[in-house]
């Protein structure tokens, strides 16, 4: 009898305490690898009843892309080799309305039989419209909360619709997503795109309430680039402007934060393009007197000859001072406009000026710190002086290529 | 032949460094760079650490002195020694109190982080459930058991925090933790509490103390179990603070946890650490609350001499299950931590002092 009783007790502790509560198919998740939020120009319902001032007058739009795993091999977007089963895209893109991002996440499963897994989100893409309107927070919010989102999903800003970055055509890749996801890798070939931010550098600025870029993308007729910054200032954290290609290298080259890129200057009247390996800074701040701070930036590079049409003897010491000096000019010269730009024009600390300002004079921060790019703005106020220094390593393997 | 050497109940000193070690680190892992950068700037909680440590090292000697002034006694025994039989009654009961409010609370703890980051759909009743289950298991054996797991587990553990600390050199950002010195003096001594809340559970030893085999070792180390979780808290506290940034940390329920989540080898090649971190945090906190159901146990065997380890069990077990689902959500389950935080002060650092200095003033000689 005793053992009978144990017996059953044994059972009913294996029947209740085995098994997985929350165990999901593979087969059966919905894979989102990416996410566009774009702001909708009505808003639906008012079932908030008098809407307070202070609430977004605009509703969301969300769309999601899903994996089909299925269809990922052998079926290229152009369908040159559709084999496999079905042989459809291997991926497709679902978008709903609301007003919270959590809502019509919700709101998808009734489209969708998948429930949307977003532990492989790999980008969040942000409409120009959205960030204009400062709702950067508001729509990322929920991404950092979420415990299945990964503080590493990076961040972008469209030039339009976020929409369209999902419907890009993605060439040599199956979906849409890891194909900007692979151009965002080339930051060791160009210096005309931002490094990737990620959701958890957005999260810290934005906590920090200081401005700050985020790679720009630009969408025209399903071709996508990413190509400059979007700059967010501090004051509402909005979208005040973008910088170009060349601004965003003479970004890059403040923030130290080059892994590879290209300048092009003449040399003796011909086109000459130098390959810049790495970029190193560093600031030194000197600030005395409030209203006229000082800073002195101090930028080492190296690089390569990538480029010469003239016949420059490249084995000349004299020559290679030369190009080295055109180098520093050229460096110069792109420094210079993106720190008047942001200086004169935008009026924002991107270049994290305020940040060595806080290591070095603690004090004198905490009293400039609330008027530091916004109201008094002493950020714009602050004189920057470069000092730039550039040493080229290799010439390649040829010296003269024409005689 | 050592075959039954396995069933005597004495335990060395590396038996004590260990469980001392694995009893400290627990819960507060995960939660202990916030409570500190709520009230310090950048890396300056450092200092709150060390405050806090050395005032831990510090009581963890007296409890040291006093245990080894009565070897293989345990608090039961030498409190009717140093004062009389009721007051040392009180003292086991409110001690097998704490220690069983820090079981629940541990319980619910795993239970709630588990359910946020692992289990969506599963209730915090079941795996709380669970997690007691197995802790029952443990602690239906005899203590040692218990204190020999830690010599299996502790290792694991700190191999897979050293490698997470590794895997987390890439974020690590300098600006993040400069300036230095910038909080004033009561942010610092603020934050130093809340690390001292983080080093409770060595007050163990208070019973331990009657299984140890050279008594005359305890002091020594203990302070090395100490010691141990005292480097671990710098370490991580540097590297969120490193990785994350002081603004950031402020704003991360689990700033330990999202560390594991950030691991990323380029190329896909490892992610998803967190899975290997939660399995050891769980594991530290199966050793944490099995060492505490253990000593309330022996607590209350040391008072209620006659009663059945089984009996025991049988009665706590559900009373301890229904203290830890009583928190409605997580600032409640905190609110309750600070308060079992309390309690643990007082019974590992005021009363220790306190029985010491009687001890000293009466005279009290160990007789055998």
């Amino acid at each position: 009898m005793a053992k009978l009783m144990k017996l059953t007790g044994f059972l009913c502790i294996l029947i209740s305490v085995t098994g997985c509560w929350d165990r999901v198919e593979i087969e059966e998740r919905g894979f989102v690898i990416g996410a566009a939020i774009d702001t909708t120009e009505k808003s639906s319902d008012d079932s908030f009843g008098t809407r307070p001032n202070k609430a977004r007058k605009e509703d969301y739009k969300l769309t999601y892309q899903y994996v089909v795993p299925a269809n990922i091999q052998g079926s290229g977007s152009d369908g040159q080799s559709k084999g496999g089963s079905g042989g459809g895209n291997p991926y497709f893109n679902v978008s709903s309305e609301g007003k919270t991002i959590f809502q019509i996440t919700r709101q998808l499963s009734t489209q969708v039989g998948r429930s949307p897994y977003l532990q492989h989100v790999k980008i969040i893409v942000l409409s120009e419209a959205l960030s204009k309107q400062g709702y950067l927070y508001d729509a990322l919010d929920f991404f950092v909360r979420d415990h299945e989102m990964r503080r590493v999903a990076k961040v972008m800003v469209t030039n339009g619709e976020a929409i369209d970055a999902l419907q890009v055509d993605p060439k040599n890749e199956p979906m849409p997503i890891m194909f900007l996801e692979s151009i965002t890798q080339n930051t060791v070939k160009t210096a005309k795109m931002l490094p990737p931010t990620n959701l958890g550098d957005v999260h810290e600025n934005l906590l920090m309430g200081t401005s700050f870029v985020i790679p720009r993308l630009v969408v025209n007729n399903k071709k996508a680039a990413i190509s400059g910054a979007a700059v967010f200032d501090s004051q509402d954290q909005k979208l005040v402007g973008t910088l170009n290609d060349k601004e965003t290298i003479g970004l890059n080259f403040i923030l130290g934060d080059i892994q590879g890129g290209v300048l092009e200057f003449l040399m003796n009247d011909q086109y000459f393009a130098v390959e810049v390996k790495q970029a190193k800074n560093k600031i030194v701040t000197n600030a005395l007197d409030k209203n006229q701070m000082k800073f002195t930036i101090e930028i080492n590079s190296e690089g390569n000859i990538g480029e010469s049409y003239g016949n420059l003897n490249l084995l000349e010491p004299k020559e290679l001072a030369e190009i080295e000096k055109k180098a520093e000019q050229e460096i110069e010269l792109l420094v210079n406009q993106v720190i008047e730009k942001l200086q004169k024009e935008y009026k924002v600390d991107v270049i994290r000026l305020g940040e060595q300002l806080k290591q070095d004079h603690y004090r004198i921060w905490e009293s400039v710190k609330n008027d530091w790019d916004k109201g008094e703005n002493y950020f714009s106020k602050s004189v920057i002086d470069l000092k730039v220094n550039f040493k080229l390593r290799e010439i390649g393997s040829s010296i003269e290529t024409v005689q | 032949m050592k075959t039954f050497e396995y069933g005597d109940n004495e335990i060395g000193s590396k038996e004590v460094t260990m469980s001392v070690a694995s009893m400290v680190i627990g819960f507060g892992v995960l939660t202990l760079p916030r409570t500190i950068v709520s009230t310090t700037n950048s890396i300056d909680g450092f200092i709150s650490i060390v405050i806090g440590g050395i005032l831990i090292l510090f009581f963890t000697w007296i409890l040291g002195m006093l245990t080894t002034k009565f070897p293989k006694k345990n608090l039961h025994e030498f409190t009717s020694l140093i004062i009389n039989k009721p007051v040392a009654t009180i003292l086991t009961m409110i001690f097998a109190f704490y220690s069983m409010l820090f079981v629940s609370y541990e319980m619910r703890g795993t239970a709630d982080i588990s359910k946020l980051y692992l289990f969506d759909d599963t209730p915090v009743e079941v795996i709380g459930f669970v997690f007691l289950l197995v802790v029952i298991y443990a602690v239906s054996g005899p203590s040692s058991v218990i204190i020999r797991i830690n010599l299996m587990f502790l290792p694991i553990v700190l191999c897979i925090l050293a490698v997470l600390i590794l895997l987390n050199v890439n974020f690590f950002e300098v600006k993040n933790i400069k300036p230095f010195f910038v909080t004033d003096w009561l942010g610092i001594l603020q934050a130093s509490r809340e690390t001292i809340f983080s080093f409770l559970g060595f007050e163990t030893i208070l019973f331990y103390n009657m299984f140890l085999n050279k008594p005359k070792d305890m002091v020594k180390s203990a302070l090395v179990g100490i010691s141990i979780p005292f480097l671990l808290y710098l370490l991580i506290f540097l590297f969120v603070i490193g990785v994350f940034g002081t603004e950031v940390t402020r704003n991360l329920l689990y700033p330990t946890a999202e560390l594991a989540r950030l691991v990323e080898i380029p190329g896909g090649f490892f992610e998803r650490f967190e899975s290997l971190f939660f399995t050891i945090w769980v594991m530290t906190l199966f050793t944490t609350a099995a060492m505490a159901y253990d000593v309330t146990l022996l607590a209350l065997k040391s008072v209620f001499n006659k009663v059945n380890r089984m009996t025991l069990i049988f009665i706590l077990s559900p009373i301890m299950y229904i203290i830890a689902m009583t928190p409605q959500n997580v600032l409640e389950l905190s609110i309750f931590g600070e308060w079992i935080s309390y309690i643990g002060i007082i019974l590992s650092m005021v009363i220790p002092v306190l029985l010491l200095i009687i001890a000293k003033i009466r005279g009290v000689k160990v007789n055998g």
